[in-house]
């Protein structure tokens, strides 16, 4: 009964949507407050409605009803709970339905928090985000419906894809679709805008905030699918530039320029029409991720379903919204009025240098990823672009901008000094020529770019706190003074070092891990001792063992360093119960220094092991810089500046609501 | 009927919520100008605030500040223009009013006529644990199967090396149609307790079925370990027949077939599936198109032939016709294993109690005095088939053609 | 500067960055760019030998043979024609005996293909779209009902 109630309320929350995307926005044509109105409740009960489908799905999951066609297909009764839960959103129909609940989870904050917005336009972004919910809604009760029964219900269900079973990918799909999904909003403000015909300042200070949360949880989810593909996949690999993995990244690279040029048109009213751009395609390009992960176009671990239907509707869709949020610009971004002025050397040139290197590698990547589609649809020949084509556009592109990243927040608006900002990176500048001779010195082998990025990366990080030093004015008043002015720094302040140096710390991690990483692939017979990276490794056997779904066979290797014993790596080759399939588990030592990896594979007819042994120098930096920038971009949605106060109520004195009778 | 209520309630208090804003005699409203205007006393207010802390340089501060309250006095001035109309002329109260209802009213009726159209009111809920505690009791008869299986399952992950615990699942497997997990049971079986031909054959079926009726190498490999334990079982030669003709060797296949022919017993169930078999690649190797549909090419791979089978073949699917088939050659097995073999009590009493079935009472009476035969002097023996025959209620009579 | 000028220099920068990461689109795809073939393109056409490319297919039943030491050899076919593949590494878990690999490498002068990476598919329901999609142009049917093709054509 739960989950017919789960249905029904699904459909409940379609007709909701329907009504929502029609009434506020008519109301805010006619400028009627009542029906502007309409949309706070409709969002609020869209929200309620969709969390009772997706809970009655999660109940039907947990409690393995497999009359649910949809349980029966992904979940088995062995399943340990907390993957049952993650079963919900680990198969194509329950990861839709989060993907909406999110989407009507953001549009209720807007109706909930969004008192300060003037009335058209709150109504105007809550009738163009219910519009994206009915879509989607359509959608998911049209041809993927979760709720669908079995009668009779199978003995057992076919269980979960074993690589999936684990806890980063459990909580890898929430982020990256709050990511996605929020970006819905910074689409929404921007639809109403050009509906209104009227952009300034005050509307991206409205606009910064989602943006920076839609930002900060895409930047972790990222962060927590290429750790999960680094332990998991067994590879040792952290970005494989698989075509899934450029889906959820080119909205990010996009979404951090949209970040940087509200900035821009917050404090100067300057790039408005970029900026709503800018809104639209973040968007759209999260719409072509849930494309392309949907339709089953591109080979990845994480295409679901390949069904074509699917596929075309939500091609539709993708084309429906961006199509139709580019002709309202095209038509509307004329009557939009033009910005504050600045000269190219001042903090607005270095963010409009900053959008365009983002933009542009965000373009490269999007090539890459499409051209073998397009390609294949035009003349049939199969190809595939791989990490070198990559290599050879994206990362050019970054040298610049990481180059110039310490020096923006040091240039002052409308027209700065350069000479003088690059005065205050003095010492960030010696820091990185110690660097590049350190590590010349230090290395005998790796590529000799290496030293340059480990430089670039120290150039970064010690840039972002130059410029908090420099505005504490750290060496140049007494330290009391310093650290008053550091306590009463502006938190947004504070998020930007953050979030700067966290890419530094990323920077020196990728081209520690990239430059310097030892591999070994060998056989080894129990008792056999092999060397890697300076730590000595003895294979004590393999052994048959058992865990709660899966029998595994259990690789021993005892770690020393320089004689002295340091862990004990435990790699293991597993075959799951349901759906029998196997699985290798890598182990995994982690240290500042490096991560020492292993992965156990198939015992030769002679009894020896094939064994896969890496070394990857730095790599923990990677995620601790995701985590850092993440950190920042919490650290400045807390300031107090992005909460502005709710401005004047005007009441309209209607005597409604008194019936006739 | 609580479904219906639980609806009821739900729709009620969306319709509740959704007409909250017609019951407000007041709607608040955010003028745009008053948004903007707040906004910019908020960015004046902060810039204050970071020049009381002495972060920023003064002549950074004061161009903003200008810029700031540049845009605050046009903004102000633009207000007394850009108020909206006023909402509280009763005609757009009514039209108000008159759309709300309708929604409202609109709700439930599509609502329930599209769950109509797509749910399933009358299925309840169906979990796991449920349908185990209803085997536990006592439940019906395909719960407790899923509960003896739930069992061995569990056993066989603790105890993975249990051989027997495989041999007695990997039947039930092929029984429920779980081709794939039988063919992994019966090949852990064979592993562990050793090839036999029983198990050998239950593997190849079941990897068949698991397979949409391609011959595999593994059911190859099996089929030829079959006839290397037994070269009387000609029947398995069917198979790699199949594979002959499904690698395109039809002409090879169509004389091995002919051959299996021959060599076949003539009273095998399966010379009928073979005959049509041949027929049919004769007829492609004329160059005739048979179309993708022609049942023999889907049914004769998918079901192979019915004495080639493991013990437990699917015989609840046969045709009436098949069944019969299938049980006759069943006891006829038994029947020549008892010849070869008189020693076994179980056998014949099966045996006898077989016949009694298939209506044959002389047969029954003929295998109960082989029977006798068999275990002359052996008291307890003796005793236990003239249980058996009361049971059968073949008591005092005579068997037509004694032997 | 007037406006004019201040909006022709970031007019400028953004040209000049674009055509930049062009031409180095351009140079990299012409590197970077690996087709797809199956056995029966290889048979046919006659790919020139070190020219890199994947090879997709069926992993042969029977044919997998474990050299010396990690190096492991076997047939990827399309089910009319095969290509002997030979692969120094641990192979994929999924790599089993009849199902769907993908292999990137380069023909040899002797008609082997040398693997450096080897895809197998990531589900049981999984195969590679490229795979089951040059099999089904091929005519193998694939999943459910599926049929052998030597059944159906049976001529060859």
């Amino acid at each position: 009964m739960i989950i017919e109630i789960g249905h029904f309320a699904l459909i409940l929350a379609l007709l909701v949507a329907a009504a929502q995307t029609f009434i506020p926005a008519w109301g805010a044509a006619k400028r009627d407050a009542r029906l502007m109105a309409f949309g706070e409740p409709a969002a609020l009960s869209q929200v309620g409605l969709i969390l009772i489908a997706f809970l009655a799905l999660t109940h039907a999951y947990v409690t393995s009803d497999f009359s649910v066609a949809n349980v029966a297909a992904n979940s088995h009764s062995s399943k340990p709970l907390i993957y049952r839960i993650s079963g919900v959103w680990g198969n194509h129909e329950g990861s839709m339905l989060l993907w909406v609940l999110i989407l009507a989870v953001f549009g209720a904050a807007v109706a909930l928090f969004g008192n300060n917005l003037p009335a058209t336009l709150r109504a105007n972004v809550l009738s163009v985000q219910s519009s994206i919910a009915l879509a989607f809604l359509l959608f998911i009760l049209i041809t993927s419906n979760p709720f669908e029964r079995l009668d009779p219900a199978p003995l057992d269900g076919r269980g979960l894809n074993p690589i999936l079973q684990d806890p980063a990918l459990a909580f890898h799909p929430p982020f990256l679709y709050m990511g996605y999904v929020g970006f819905s909003l910074a689409f929404s403000f921007a639809i109403a805008a050009l509906i209104e015909g009227r952009t300034d300042a005050a509307w991206a200070r409205w606009v910064r905030p989602w943006t920076l949360l839609a930002w900060m949880c895409l930047t972790i989810g990222i962060a927590m699918g290429s750790w999960w593909a680094y332990y998991e996949l067994g590879w040792g690999g952290w970005w494989f530039w698989d075509p899934v993995e450029n889906a959820s990244f080119m909205p990010w690279l996009a979404g951090t320029a949209l970040l940087h040029s509200a900035l821009v048109m917050e404090k100067r009213e300057a790039l408005k029409v970029w900026t709503i751009l800018l809104a639209i395609l973040t968007f759209s390009l999260s719409l072509m991720g849930t494309f392309l992960v949907r339709s089953g176009v591109l080979s990845s671990v994480h295409a679901f379903a390949v069904d074509p239907g699917r596929g075309v509707f939500v091609l539709s869709i993708m084309l429906l919204f961006t199509g139709g949020g580019l002709t309202l610009f095209a038509y509307r971004a004329r009557d939009l009025s033009q910005g504050g002025i600045f000269s190219p050397i001042s903090r607005e040139g270095s963010l409009v240098l900053n959008n365009v290197l983002l933009t542009t590698a965000c373009a490269t990547v999007f090539v890459g990823t499409l051209y073998p589609l397009a390609l294949e649809s035009l003349t049939g020949a199969k190809i595939s672009v791989g990490p070198p084509y990559f290599n050879m556009t994206f990362v050019p592109l970054m040298f610049p901008l990481l180059l110039a990243l310490p020096l923006g927040p040091l240039l002052a608006w409308k027209r700065a000094d350069l000479a003088a900002a690059m005065e205050r990176l003095i010492v960030a500048g010696v820091l990185a020529l110690i660097v590049i001779v350190v590590s010349f010195a230090a290395t005998e082998r790796g590529p000799w770019l290496a030293p340059f990025g480990f430089a670039i990366g120290v150039w970064v990080m010690a840039g972002a706190l130059s410029e908090t030093a420099f505005r504490i004015k750290l060496g140049k008043a007494p330290l009391s003074e310093s650290f008053r002015r550091l306590v009463n720094l502006p938190r947004a302040a504070v998020g930007t070092m953050l979030a700067h140096f966290g890419v530094g710390l990323m920077v020196c991690g990728i081209v520690g891990t990239s430059a310097y990483k030892s591999e070994a692939i060998l056989l080894m017979r129990p008792g056999d001792r092999t060397e890697i990276a300076g730590y000595e490794l003895a294979f004590r056997g393999a052994a048959p063992s058992k865990g709660p779904n899966y029998t595994e066979t259990l690789g021993v290797f005892d770690v020393t360093r320089g004689g002295s014993p340091v862990t004990r790596l435990e790699p293991s080759k597993r075959l799951y119960d349901a759906p029998p399939q196997p699985t290798s588990e890598a182990g995994i030592h982690p240290s500042w220094r490096g991560d020492l990896y292993a992965v156990i594979g198939d015992q030769q007819p002679d009894g020896a092991f094939a064994v896969r042994l890496y070394f990857h120098p730095l790599v923990r930096f990677i995620w601790i810089g995701a985590l850092i920038m993440f950190f920042g971009g919490a650290v400045s949605l807390s300031d107090r500046r992005l909460r502005v106060g709710a401005p004047q109520r005007r009441s309209s004195r209607a005597p409604v609501g008194v019936p006739a009778e | 009927m609580l479904l219906w209520v639980c609806f009821a309630i739900l729709t009620a208090s969306v319709v509740a919520l959704l007409l909250r804003p017609l019951r407000q005699t007041q709607v608040a409203v955010v003028e745009p100008a008053a948004a903007d205007l707040a906004v910019y006393r908020d960015q004046l207010r902060e810039l204050d605030a970071e020049r009381d802390r002495g972060l920023v340089v003064d002549s950074e501060i004061e161009s903003a500040r200008a810029e700031v309250a540049r845009r605050l006095i046009k903004r102000a001035s633009g207000e007394a223009s850009e108020t909206a109309e006023s909402a509280d002329d009763t005609a757009s109260v009514n039209r108000a009013r008159r759309i709300y209802v309708a929604i409202t009213a609109l709700l439930p009726v599509v609502g329930i006529g599209l769950y109509l159209l797509s749910g399933s009111p009358h299925l309840p809920d169906h979990p796991f644990s449920e349908r185990q505690t209803a085997a536990g009791t006592g439940g019906d008869g395909a719960s407790s199967i899923v509960n003896l299986i739930a069992q061995v399952e569990q056993r066989l992950r603790d105890h993975p090396e249990d051989g027997r615990g495989w041999d007695v699942i990997a039947p039930i497997y092929l029984r429920l149609g779980r081709y794939a997990d039988a063919a992994h049971a019966f090949a852990e079986a064979n592993r562990l307790e050793g090839e036999t031909v029983r198990r050998l054959l239950g593997f190849a079926e079941a990897t068949l079925l698991a397979e949409n009726g391609i011959v595999t190498e593994p059911v190859r490999k099996a089929a030829l370990r079959v006839l290397e334990l037994d070269p009387a079982r000609i029947e398995v030669r069917v198979w790699l027949t199949l594979a002959k003709e499904q690698d395109g060797d039809l002409a090879g296949a169509a004389a091995e077939y002919r051959d299996i022919l021959d060599k076949a017993p003539a009273d095998a169930t399966w010379r009928s599936a073979v005959s049509e078999r041949l027929d049919l690649v004769n007829r492609k190797l004329k160059g005739e198109k048979i179309p993708e549909e022609a049942p023999a090419a889907q049914a004769a791979p998918s079901a192979p032939p019915p004495a080639a089978s493991g013990e437990m073949p699917d015989v609840s699917a046969m045709s009436p016709a098949d069944r019969d088939a299938f049980v006759l050659s069943m006891v006829n097995r038994l029947a020549d294993r008892l010849k070869d073999n008189g020693k076994d009590l179980e056998g014949w009493i099966r045996l006898a109690r077989a016949y009694k079935v298939l209506g044959r009472e002389s047969d029954a009476l003929a295998a109960l005095a082989s029977a006798r035969e068999n275990f002359a002097g052996d008291r307890a023996s003796l005793d236990e088939i003239d249980k058996s025959e009361q049971n059968l209620g073949l008591q005092g009579k005579k068997p037509e053609s004694p032997k | 500067m007037t406006r004019k000028q201040r909006r022709g220099v970031l007019i400028g920068l953004g040209v000049g960055i674009l055509s930049i990461a062009a031409i180095l689109m351009l140079f990299a795809f012409r590197q970077s760019i690996v087709f797809f073939h199956t056995p029966s393109d290889v048979a046919e056409h006659k790919i020139a030998p070190g020219v890199r490319f994947r090879l997709g297919g069926l992993v042969k039943d029977g044919s997998v043979e474990r050299g010396t030491g990690t190096r492991v050899g076997f047939d990827v076919t399309d089910t009319f024609q095969s290509v002997p593949v030979t692969y120094e590494g641990i192979l994929p878990d999924l790599f089993r005996e009849g199902q769907g690999v993908v292999a990137e490498g380069v023909l040899g002068a002797d008609g082997h293909f040398v693997a450096d990476t080897v895809l197998a598919k990531h589900d049981e329901t999984y195969m590679p779209p490229e795979v089951a999609k040059a099999l089904q142009e091929k005519g193998v049917q694939l999943g459910k009902g599926a049929t052998h093709p030597g059944g159906e054509t049976g001529t060859q």
